[in-house]
C-alpha cells in the first residue's frame, strides 16, 4: 500500500517537474523578440490534398515594421508585401499576416489574441502548438504547430480541408538577401 | 323682458352644443381617431411625392428603428457584453443583431465565376498567371487552388464589400487611427418615438455609460435624438409651462382677487377648444399634432373677450354690456379675417390649423357672449385701483416729439423689413437634438462609413434585371464625382448584385482567362498539365445570383434597405448617397432629369423647401389678411382706422424689423407667432379704438399682453428651435403691442370722455 502510495507521489512529482518544464510564455516572448531576425530564408511545402499533390518553394523574408516582404525565388519569382495597409491583399492572406509576423517577431501576446497556445519542451527547444479562437479562422485552419530555439526554426500549418503548409525559416543577413534579390 | 328669454333659450342651445361635442369627443377618443405627428402631413400630396414617400417609408422602416453603439478602451469587449445583458434586460429590443460574422465568402461561393471585380476584370491573361502564382507561393490560410486559383471571391470580397467592420474573437468592431471600437447593432422593438421605448434603451446605456468612465460611448439612433426631445420637451414643461402657467394665475389673481372671475375667463378658452376640436377631427378626419398645438395657442386670444368683460365690469358696474358688444364683435371678427384666410391655401396643414382656430374663438366668443353676462361673480375694489394706477402710463398730453420718434422707428423698421428680412428655412437649424449627441452620430456614421439616408437616388424600371442594369449605367457617373472630391461615397444593389446581363459577360471573361492563363501556370508552377481540366470543371454549370438570393442572407441583410417593390409593383433601388457637395447636387439633379427613371433627393433640403414654401404661403395669405383689414377698419373708423391697426401691423412691422437687424431668419415658426401677435394686437387696436379713454379697456388690453407675454413670449427660452423662435416672435411682438397702445389712445383725457359718448355711427 505504501509503496504504491511512494510510487504514485513519485509520479506526481515527476509530473509537476513536467510542468515546470513547459517554458515560461513570458521568458520565450522575450528570447523570440530579442534574437527576431529582421531577414532570413525559407523553405516551403504546400500539400493540396485535393489535388494530391505538392509544392515546394524558396526564398526569403525581410520585416518591415507591421509589414513582412515575402520573396519567392524558385520555382517561381515573386514577391508579395504582407502589411494590413496593402489593399490588394487576398484575405486569407491577411488573416495570416499577425500570425506571421507575430512569430517572426516574438510578439506572444499578439498571438494569444488569436490563439490558444499550449507550450511544451524547454526554452533552448520548444514546441508550441496554437489553436484558432476565431471560429472564422478554426473553419479553415486546424492547428499550427511550431518548433524552435532561440528563434522560430519551423512552423506547420494544417487546414480543415486537408492541405498542409510547412515553413522552415533561419535568420539571414539582410545584406546578403538584398544582392540576390531580383528585380520585381 | 321678450330679448332676455330669448337669449337666455339661445345660450341653453349653446350649452347643448357644447354638450353634444363633449359627447363626439368622447367617441373620438373612445374610438383611437387617427391623430398625425409628421410635420409632412401637412403638405399636399401629388404622385411623385408618392412615390418618394414609398421609397422614405421603406429607408425609415430600414433606419428608425436600428440603434448602433460603438464602445472604446480598456477591456472594451468584456463591457460589451455587459451593455448587451443590460439592453436586452430593458425589453425594449427586438433584438441585437447576429453574434456571428455575416461571412458573405460562403453565400457568394457558388456564384464566384459570374462576379468579376478588380483587379481582376480588366487584367490580362498574365496577370492572372501571376496573381494565381503569388498566392500559390504566399503562406496564406487557403489558396482554394482546385476552386479557384485566380482568387476570383477574393477580389469581390475586397473590392465589392469589404467594409469598415471586423470580426475580432466572434465580435465586430471597426479599427480606426489605432483604436478598437466594439459595435452593437440592434432594432427596436417599437416605434423610436414612443416614450416607452426611448426611456429604458436610454436609461440603460446611461447607467452603463456611468458605470464604466473609463470608456468612450458613442450612440446613433433616431431614438436617441427622438429621447432627447422627449426629455427636453419634459423639463420645459416643467420649467417654462409651469412657470408660466403660475405667472399668468398670480397675475389674475393679483388683478381680480375673486376665484368665480378667475373661472370665468378660463371658461371661455375651455368651451372654444372642446367646440373646436372634435368638429375640425370630423372634418378633417385626422388631427395633426403641430395643428392642435398653435391651433390652441390661437384660441388663447379668446381670453381677450373675457378679460375686457370682466374689467369692464369691475370698472363700471352699472354700465350695460351691450357697450361692449360692437368691440367684441369686430375683434371677432377681424381674427378670423386673419386666420380664415388660411383656408384659401392648397396646404391641408394651414387650412386644419386656421379651421381649428377659427372654429375655436367663434366657440369662445359664444360663450362670452352667452354665457359670461348670466355670471355676474362678485369683483373686488383691488381691480378698479390698480386700473387707476395703470391708466397713469398714457402719453404726455403734448406728444409730438413721441410721435414723430414713434413714425420714425416705424419707417426705420419698415425699411429694414423690407431690405434686409431673409428666410430662414434649413431644417437643420430647426434640429432640436444636443450637439453633443449631432457630433456622436456623425462620428459613427464615418466609422462605419455607413449613409445617413439624407441624399439618394431613385431609380425604377420595368423588372428587376433591367433595373440592376439602369444601376450599373449609374456607375460611371457616380464613380466620376466620387474621384473629383463631390461625393465621398456611394452605395447601390447592383455593386453587390451584377444584373443578369453583365454575369453572363463576367462569366464568358473568365472562361475566357482560364483557357489563357491556366496553361502558363501549371507549367511555372511545376504541376501536372493534366490538372487543366479539373480546375475548369467548376466553370461549367454556374448559378445565377439574384437579388432575393442576396438579400436573404444575412450577409446581404444590410443592403435590404436599398432594393423595394412599389405599391404598382415595379422594382424601385435606392442609391445612397454621402457627402454630396453643392456641385455634386447639381450634377445629380441633371443626371436624374436626362435618365428617365430616375429621381434625385435630398432629405433635408426637400423638406427645408416645404417648409419654406409653407412659410410663403402663411406670409403671402398673411400680407392679403393685413390688407382686408385695412380696407375694412378703413371704411368703419375713416380717419381713425390707423389707431386699430397701430398695435397689430406697428408690432408687426418693429418685430419684423428688428429680425432684419439682427440678421435672424425668419421661419414658418416665427410667422405662426406673428399671427397670435396680430390676433392680440387686433383686439388691443380694436378696444383702444372703440373704448379709447376706458381704463377697463387699457387694464384688459394690458392683462391680455402679459398673460400672452407670460404664455409665449417665455418660449423664448426654450431649446427647441422652433418653440424658441415662436417665443421670441411674441416676447417682441406682444411687448411692441403693448407699447403702441398708449399712442392709438385718445391723445387728451376730454376726448376721450367725448368719445366715450358718442354712438359709432356719428364718429
Amino acid at each position: 500500500m505504501s509503496r504504491t502510495a511512494l510510487a504514485l507521489s513519485l509520479l506526481m512529482l515527476t509530473l509537476a517537474g513536467a510542468v515546470e518544464a513547459a517554458p515560461d510564455a513570458g521568458r520565450l516572448a522575450q528570447q523570440l523578440r530579442e534574437h527576431a531576425p529582421t531577414c532570413g530564408r525559407f523553405t516551403q511545402r504546400r500539400w493540396m490534398a485535393d489535388l494530391d499533390t505538392g509544392l515546394d518553394s524558396a526564398g526569403h523574408f525581410r520585416r518591415q515594421g507591421e509589414a513582412l516582404i515575402w520573396q519567392t525565388l524558385t520555382p517561381v519569382a515573386d514577391r508579395v508585401r504582407l502589411a494590413p495597409d496593402n489593399p490588394d491583399l487576398p484575405l486569407g492572406l491577411k488573416a495570416m499576416l499577425p500570425v506571421l509576423t507575430g512569430l517572426l517577431a516574438g510578439d506572444w501576446p499578439t498571438l494569444e489574441q488569436h490563439f490558444e497556445v499550449r507550450l511544451e519542451g524547454e526554452i533552448a527547444a520548444w514546441r508550441a502548438r496554437l489553436a484558432p479562437r476565431d471560429p472564422a479562422v478554426a473553419e479553415r485552419l486546424e492547428s499550427l504547430q511550431v518548433k524552435g530555439g532561440d528563434r522560430v526554426e519551423r512552423v506547420l500549418l494544417r487546414f480543415t480541408d486537408g492541405d498542409r503548409l510547412t515553413l522552415k525559416l533561419e535568420p539571414a543577413g539582410c545584406d546578403a538577401l538584398d544582392t540576390k534579390e531580383p528585380e520585381s | 323682458m321678450r330679448g332676455r328669454d330669448r337669449e337666455r333659450r339661445v345660450a341653453l342651445v349653446w350649452g347643448l352644443v357644447l354638450a353634444a361635442c363633449a359627447l363626439l369627443l368622447i367617441d373620438q377618443l373612445w374610438r383611437g381617431a387617427p391623430v398625425e405627428s409628421r410635420i409632412t402631413a401637412l403638405l399636399p400630396d401629388t404622385a411623385e411625392t408618392t412615390r418618394f414617400a414609398e421609397a422614405e417609408t421603406h429607408l425609415d422602416q430600414a433606419f428608425a428603428s436600428r440603434l448602433l453603439v460603438l464602445v472604446s478602451g480598456p477591456d472594451a469587449a468584456e463591457a460589451m457584453v455587459d451593455l448587451k445583458r443590460r439592453l436586452q434586460a430593458s425589453g425594449s429590443l427586438e433584438g441585437i443583431d447576429d453574434e456571428s460574422p455575416p461571412r458573405p465568402d460562403r453565400v457568394l461561393s457558388p456564384y464566384r465565376y459570374r462576379l468579376l471585380a478588380p483587379p481582376l476584370d480588366d487584367a490580362s491573361a498574365s496577370e492572372w498567371q501571376e496573381r494565381a502564382l503569388s498566392r500559390l507561393f504566399t503562406p496564406g490560410l487557403d489558396a482554394e487552388p482546385r476552386r479557384d486559383p485566380f482568387g476570383l471571391l477574393d477580389a469581390w470580397l475586397t473590392h465589392r464589400l469589404a467594409g469598415p467592420v471586423t470580426w475580432r474573437d466572434g465580435m465586430p468592431g471597426v479599427t480606426a487611427e489605432g483604436r478598437r471600437w466594439q459595435l452593437l447593432s440592434a432594432s427596436l422593438a417599437g416605434s423610436p418615438y414612443a416614450p416607452a421605448q426611448q426611456g429604458p434603451v436610454v436609461e440603460a446605456l446611461d447607467a452603463f455609460e456611468g458605470d464604466h468612465p473609463e470608456l468612450e460611448v458613442l450612440r446613433a439612433g433616431l431614438v436617441f435624438h427622438a429621447a432627447a426631445g422627449t426629455r427636453q420637451a419634459k423639463r420645459e414643461i416643467t420649467t417654462i409651462g409651469l412657470g408660466s402657467l403660475l405667472g399668468i394665475l398670480l397675475l389674475l389673481a393679483w388683478t381680480f382677487r375673486r376665484p368665480g372671475v378667475l373661472a370665468s375667463l378660463v371658461l371661455p378658452v375651455a368651451a372654444g377648444i372642446l367646440f373646436a376640436l372634435p368638429l375640425t377631427w370630423t372634418l378633417f378626419g385626422t388631427l395633426n399634432l403641430l395643428t392642435l398645438a398653435f391651433g390652441a395657442s390661437l384660441i388663447g386670444v379668446a381670453v381677450d373677450y373675457a378679460l375686457h368683460l370682466q374689467c369692464a365690469r369691475a370698472l363700471h358696474p352699472r354700465r350695460p354690456l351691450t357697450r361692449l358688444w360692437p368691440a367684441l364683435a369686430l375683434g371677432l371678427a377681424s381674427s378670423l379675417t386673419a386666420y380664415l384666410v388660411q383656408l384659401a391655401t392648397p396646404l391641408p396643414g394651414l387650412r386644419q390649423m386656421a379651421t381649428f382656430a377659427a372654429l375655436g374663438l367663434t366657440g369662445a366668443w359664444l360663450t362670452v357672449r352667452l354665457w359670461l353676462p348670466r355670471l355676474a361673480p362678485p369683483h373686488h375694489p383691488a381691480t378698479a385701483t390698480i386700473a387707476a394706477r395703470l391708466d397713469r402710463c398714457r402719453l404726455p398730453p403734448r406728444a409730438g416729439r413721441w410721435q414723430a420718434g414713434l413714425a420714425v422707428l416705424l419707417l426705420a423698421a419698415l425699411g429694414l423689413a423690407l431690405v434686409g428680412l431673409r428666410a430662414g428655412d434649413d431644417l437643420r437649424r430647426l434640429n432640436p437634438s444636443p450637439d453633443t449627441l449631432i457630433e456622436q452620430q456623425q462620428r459613427v456614421q464615418a466609422l462605419l462609413q455607413r449613409s445617413g439616408g439624407q441624399h439618394y437616388l431613385l431609380a425604377t424600371a420595368a423588372s428587376g434585371p433591367r433595373l440592376l442594369e439602369r444601376l450599373e449605367t449609374l456607375e460611371a457617373p457616380l464613380s466620376r464625382l466620387v474621384a473629383q472630391g463631390q461625393l465621398s461615397h456611394y452605395r447601390h444593389l447592383a455593386q453587390a448584385v451584377p444584373s443578369p446581363q453583365r454575369q453572363a459577360a463576367n462569366l464568358q471573361d473568365v472562361r475566357q482567362r482560364y483557357a489563357q492563363a491556366l496553361p502558363g501556370l501549371l507549367e511555372e508552377a511545376g504541376l501536372p498539365p493534366a490538372l487543366e481540366a479539373t480546375l475548369t470543371d467548376p466553370l461549367a454549370e454556374t448559378p445565377v445570383l439574384t437579388p432575393n438570393a442576396w438579400l436573404s442572407t444575412p450577409a446581404g441583410a444590410a443592403d435590404r434597405a436599398l432594393w423595394l417593390e412599389t405599391a404598382d409593383g415595379r422594382p424601385a433601388a435606392l442609391v445612397l448617397l454621402d457627402g454630396v457637395t453643392p456641385r455634386a447636387t447639381r450634377t445629380l439633379e441633371a443626371l436624374a432629369d436626362d435618365t428617365p427613371g430616375l429621381h434625385y433627393r435630398d432629405r433635408v433640403a426637400t423638406l427645408s423647401e416645404r417648409l419654406g414654401h409653407l412659410r410663403q404661403q402663411i406670409g403671402l395669405w398673411l400680407g392679403l389678411a393685413v390688407l382686408g383689414l385695412v380696407a375694412g377698419f378703413g371704411w368703419r373708423y375713416r380717419r381713425r382706422a390707423w389707431r386699430v391697426l397701430l398695435p397689430p401691423l406697428g408690432a408687426v412691422v418693429l418685430t419684423l424689423g428688428l429680425f432684419a437687424a439682427l440678421g435672424t431668419g425668419v421661419t414658418l415658426f416665427h410667422l405662426l407667432g406673428l399671427l397670435l401677435v396680430l390676433g392680440i394686437g387686433l383686439d388691443a387696436g380694436i378696444f383702444s379704438t372703440e373704448h379709447p379713454g376706458d381704463p377697463a379697456a387699457w387694464l384688459a388690453i394690458s392683462l391680455s399682453c402679459a398673460s400672452s407675454l407670460l404664455a409665449f413670449g417665455l418660449l423664448s427660452f426654450s431649446a427647441t428651435p422652433a418653440l424658441h423662435h415662436l417665443g421670441l416672435t411674441c416676447l417682441v411682438g406682444l411687448i411692441a403691442t403693448w407699447g403702441l397702445v398708449p399712442f392709438a389712445r385718445a391723445r387728451r383725457r376730454s376726448d376721450q370722455h367725448h368719445m366715450e359718448h358718442v354712438p359709432h355711427g356719428e364718429r
